[in-house]
């Protein structure tokens, strides 16, 4: 049953996607108000399938590498959703659609059964270190394909100072900050946890080291604009190449890098 | 005056945070604190290289601490010098926006961006019949907060590394340390949870110094127990035989260690050689220990010396064994927990924790809440701030278009 609802999930989110792109290609508006209805159901049944799993599993199902890329695909559609209620521009979704459905992907690899949660996750600090994660890695996703997208119109448009242009550098810009301040919560927080758990706050294990590197990377990112007034391409080939690193930090690290972290 | 400005400056501060991310990958990529033999087999002939580069503990290098300081010193000179420009930026804003030069624009349409921004709660000052209206004016101050936080973070972080003092020790249950201190920890129980994944939970009871009691407190992991200026944490465990000794009608019993000998007379008793989680049981019904990941089937491995001679045995728990006139009965192996006590000065975690706030709010204020002025003046309006507000300059523009 709960499998059911997650790949109806997951097919729903490609159904949207290939939609939004015929009606992109063709031109279809149609088409691509289908796309949108699509993937706010999508989004219903991947929230139910949480919620549901969740409950059964009577704590935030955000605890092991499934689950934390199943949150990080819910985090981008919730992002979709929001960034798209708020710009009410539609190329958000040819942005967002095809990112949530490859974490979504990835996520239909990893085994899904619900695993007794070991003592060391079960702490407060857990929801605060593992929800903003999940909307930091969103946001950084979103700044990537952002980032494509911004490439890609600049091959057609061949100028940066078009005002398409400019509105995706910008998006791209605050999608960091977000993503940059939700990141430094992260990390602060799983400090707070680690000391509770572990009783010292850093330990330079890969994991935490991994997520350092992707925030310096982000805070080189924030200065470089404001010192070198970096702006379009550039920064659109930074945003792509960061999240390189987060992906590494969030599947590399746990595949290759042993540490206390190896769990999640 | 050059070298202090290339110091203060954000180039710099770049260059530190490349080198910072660069000694990084390599303190994630190869696996830290091994020994040397490790390193020569893994990556033959560079095993040399890396011991002398200290690439074996970056994070506790020399060059790499000497990368932090610099970066601390960047950021004092940076920030401090900074807030000069904040407390400016902050104080001029109003003068600065009502001097600027307006868009032409018509009554109603300031009437209605007037109307936009009260909906938006905007704050209103005057001047000469000029109006400007403003939001988020602490905004000015989001850098400084943000870098000030993270140099008291790597302060702290710093101090309470290197203040922090870990002492772990293995307590059985009905056992006590007591602490250089004069502070006493009882272990008053031990109990491992069911299931894949137990809970290990100790029951403690502390003395500070001063004679004051906890009382009893259960600890464990992600509930650690602060008391007496000391920090307990439930750390691990361990396992080890249990023995009761019976003569005469009078008992006591004892955890025992490995090559411990027991015996009343001096001569004949029993020497405890090992403990084995598991054993394998062969056709005969001879018993061989195996060694296995839990204690499924413990069973004790010892000599029994009498009358001067001396065998080797295994004794499965619960037997009871009489050398002389001696009994010796094997009991339940005993877990007990590993303790680690943490001392370091609340002030400092205090402080440290305040600096995460810093960080966190500093960081609100640059991206969130961005300073925005706009002047109503007697002809037309303008915009104002240190960055780009574009959903208000949308929310303008169409108000203009209509
Ligand atoms: C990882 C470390 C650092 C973090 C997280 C950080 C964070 C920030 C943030 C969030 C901003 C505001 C960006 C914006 O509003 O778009 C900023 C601005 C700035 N940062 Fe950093 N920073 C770091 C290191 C440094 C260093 C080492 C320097 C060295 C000089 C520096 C110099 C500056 C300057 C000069 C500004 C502009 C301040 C202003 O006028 O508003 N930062 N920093």
């Amino acid at each position: 049953m709960l499998n059911i609802l997650f790949f109806a999930s997951l097919i729903s989110l490609f159904v949207a996607t290939v939609v939004e792109f015929i009606g992109l290609s063709f031109k279809k508006d149609g088409a691509k108000k289908a796309a949108w209805i699509i993937s706010l159901i999508s989004f219903a049944l991947l929230t139910a399938y949480m919620v549901i799993r969740g409950i059964e599993a009577g704590r935030l199902p955000l605890s092991n590498q499934f689950e934390f890329a199943a949150g990080f695909a819910w985090g981008i559609s919730l992002l979709h959703i929001v960034l798209r209620l708020w710009l009410k521009q539609d190329w958000i979704s040819a942005v967002c659609l095809p990112t949530a459905f490859l974490i979504l992907s990835y996520a239909a690899l990893l085994p899904k059964e619900i695993n007794e949660l070991m003592p060391a996750l079960k702490s407060a600090w857990f929801g605060l270190h593992i929800g903003s994660a999940v909307f930091s890695y969103a946001a950084f996703a979103i700044a990537g394909a952002v980032g494509i997208k911004y490439l890609s119109t600049f091959k057609k448009v061949k100028n940066e100072s078009d005002e398409r242009l400019i509105q995706l550098d910008y998006i791209a810009y605050r999608l960091i900050a977000f993503g940059f301040l939700m990141l430094t919560v992260v990390i602060l927080s799983g400090c707070i946890w680690a000391e509770q758990a572990w009783s010292s706050f850093w330990t330079w294990d890969p994991k935490e080291t991994w997520a350092l590197i992707t925030w310096i990377i982000y805070a080189i990112y924030l200065h470089q604009r404001m010192r070198k007034g970096w702006r379009g391409k550039k920064m659109a080939v930074f945003a792509i190449i960061a999240v390189v690193c987060v992906l590494f930090t969030f599947i590399g690290v746990n595949q290759l890098l042993p540490g206390l972290h190896s769990y999640a | 005056m050059k070298i202090l400005k290339f110091l203060r400056s954000m180039k710099f501060g770049m260059i530190l945070l490349v080198l910072i991310v660069i000694c990084s990958l390599f303190g994630s990529l190869i696996l830290q604190n091994q020994e040397p033999a490790y390193y020569e087999a893994k990556y033959p002939g560079f095993g040399g290289i890396i011991t002398v580069l200290s690439l074996d503990d970056v994070f506790s290098s020399w060059y790499f601490i000497v990368l932090l300081i610099l970066l601390g010193i960047n950021l004092i000179l940076c920030s401090v010098l900074r807030l000069k420009n904040n407390i400016s930026a902050y104080s001029t804003c109003f003068e600065k926006t009502f001097s600027k030069e307006c868009e032409p624009a018509s009554g109603g349409v300031r009437d209605k961006i007037e109307a936009l921004l009260k909906s938006k709660r905007f704050k209103v000052t005057e001047k000469d019949g000029e109006k400007v209206y403003y939001k988020n004016r602490l905004g000015y101050y989001g850098s400084f907060i943000t870098h000030l936080g993270l140099l008291l973070v790597l302060a702290f972080a710093a101090g309470a590394m290197y203040l922090s003092v870990y002492n772990d020790q293995m307590i059985l249950p009905g056992d006590s340390y007591t602490l250089e201190d004069g502070t006493t920890v009882a272990v008053d129980s031990f109990t491992i949870g069911e299931g894949a994944m137990p809970d290990y939970r100790s029951v403690l009871s502390i003395t500070d110094k001063n004679g004051k009691e906890s009382g009893s407190r259960e600890i464990s992991v992600n509930y650690p127990l602060s008391f007496g200026g000391h920090k307990f944490f439930q750390q691990s465990y361990g396992v080890t035989g249990y023995l009761t000794v019976t003569n005469e009608g009078e008992s006591s019993s004892i955890a025992l260690e490995y090559g411990m000998f027991i015996t009343l007379d001096g001569t004949n008793g029993i020497r405890y050689e090992a403990l084995y989680p598991d054993y394998e049981t062969d056709e005969g019904g001879k018993i061989t220990p195996v060694n296995a990941q839990d204690f499924v089937n413990p069973v004790y491995l010892i000599s029994i010396t009498e009358g001067g001679e001396t065998t080797i045995g295994v004794v499965l728990p619960g037997t009871t064994l009489s050398v002389g006139d001696v009994m010796y009965t094997f009991e339940a192996p005993l877990y007990y927990p590993g303790i680690r006590i943490k001392t370091v000065p609340a002030i400092i975690m205090g402080l440290l924790y305040f600096s995460f706030g810093l960080l966190i709010v500093g960081l609100y204020l640059c991206f969130f809440h961005v300073p925005i002025f706009v002047k109503i003046g007697k002809k037309g309006y303008a915009l104002n701030g240190p960055k780009h507000n574009f959903s208000l300059e949308n929310d303008i523009n169409s108000i203009r278009r209509v």
